[in-house]
């Protein structure tokens, strides 16, 4: 069985009840855009501070999610960071000093969405635990974005 | 170029076999950004008398503090989840993490999963100019298949 017939066994597998509705699932483009840091005081942007550190968590959704990567919109110098999906007792970054730019990708960059090797489930109502420590300069302006696949019951259909 | 598509080559195949043929189609946007910072801009993609498979976007401008929200206007499905802090509103995802730019390796940034838009449905993208440094004009075009029937 090939890898694209594996992962839509896989799909319908995990989404029987949607199926055994008669419903089709339908999958979507999904992504969650974080302000990260600190509210700058200019109502629209973060910053985040040198030698300070971050927790953030994607929101919660009630669907299953497919994370495929994530982009940044600014340059990283020195932010090291960690990351985890809060339904696994496993940080995918255990000693807290890998740089962001390992992990995301950079919007001046060929491939502005770094994906994963293989592409992360996120089971419904879960989040993503991002913790960030700046041990370079403040940085302005920081967006971090979760790039996936958004996985929902029929929407809209036409025959 | 898209290295998810195989995993969902199997979705895409079935939707595309509804259908008797296809053509590329580009549909390009003006976003009209009066190079005023963290104004607004609300456009929608032109009309189009047939469905179709979005499969990458553009834009011709290199500014990630540009950010925007994505709904279809048929389904109301919406593409983003903002997360504010503290008394910072997030007001979009960067252009940069959905649209290639004109000055990079690869112009056109592919999504994730092809989006479906329906026959006479737009996308109704909402623009908001960055906050330092912001851009003028700006043309956002999506790039995918018109789908025959």
């Amino acid at each position: 069985m090939g890898r694209a017939q594996v992962a839509v066994m896989t799909f319908l597998e995990e989404n029987k009840a949607i199926v055994q509705r008669g419903h089709v699932p339908i999958l979507l483009p999904w992504n969650e855009a974080i302000g990260v840091g600190v509210a700058s005081g200019d109502g629209v942007t973060t910053n985040l501070v040198s030698g300070f550190n971050y927790v953030h968590f994607s929101s919660p959704v009630k669907e299953w999610i497919k994370l495929y990567g994530f982009h940044i919109n600014f340059t990283p110098v020195s932010v090291v960071c960690a990351f985890s999906n809060q339904t696994e007792r496993h940080v995918w970054v255990p000693f807290f000093h890998t740089d962001l730019a390992s992990m995301a990708g950079i919007f001046t960059q060929a491939n502005p969405v770094l994906p994963f090797f293989r592409p992360i489930d996120i089971p419904p109502f879960s989040r993503i635990q991002i913790i960030l420590m700046n041990l370079g300069t403040t940085i302005t302006d920081t967006l971090i974005t979760l790039v996936g696949v958004r996985m929902r019951e029929e929407i809209a259909c036409s025959s | 170029m898209y290295p998810f598509f195989e995993l969902f080559r199997d979705y895409i195949a079935a939707i595309l076999s509804k259908y008797k043929d296809y053509r590329p189609i580009e549909l390009t946007t003006a976003i009209g950004f009066a190079g005023v910072a963290s104004e607004l801009s609300t456009v929608f993609t032109p009309p189009v008398d047939a469905d179709c498979l979005l499969v990458a976007a553009h834009v011709d401008f290199s500014n990630s503090g540009v950010v925007v929200r994505i709904e279809d206007t048929s389904s109301g499905y919406q593409w983003n989840v903002l997360q504010s802090t503290g008394t910072t509103t997030v007001q979009g995802t960067p252009v940069t993490a959905i649209a290639g730019v004109t000055t990079q390796v690869m112009p056109l940034l592919g999504l994730v999963i092809p989006f479906f838009l329906s026959r006479q449905s737009k996308l109704k993208m909402d623009f908001r100019n960055s906050a330092a440094g912001a851009t003028t004009g700006g043309l956002w075009t999506w790039a995918g298949l018109k789908l025959l029937s």
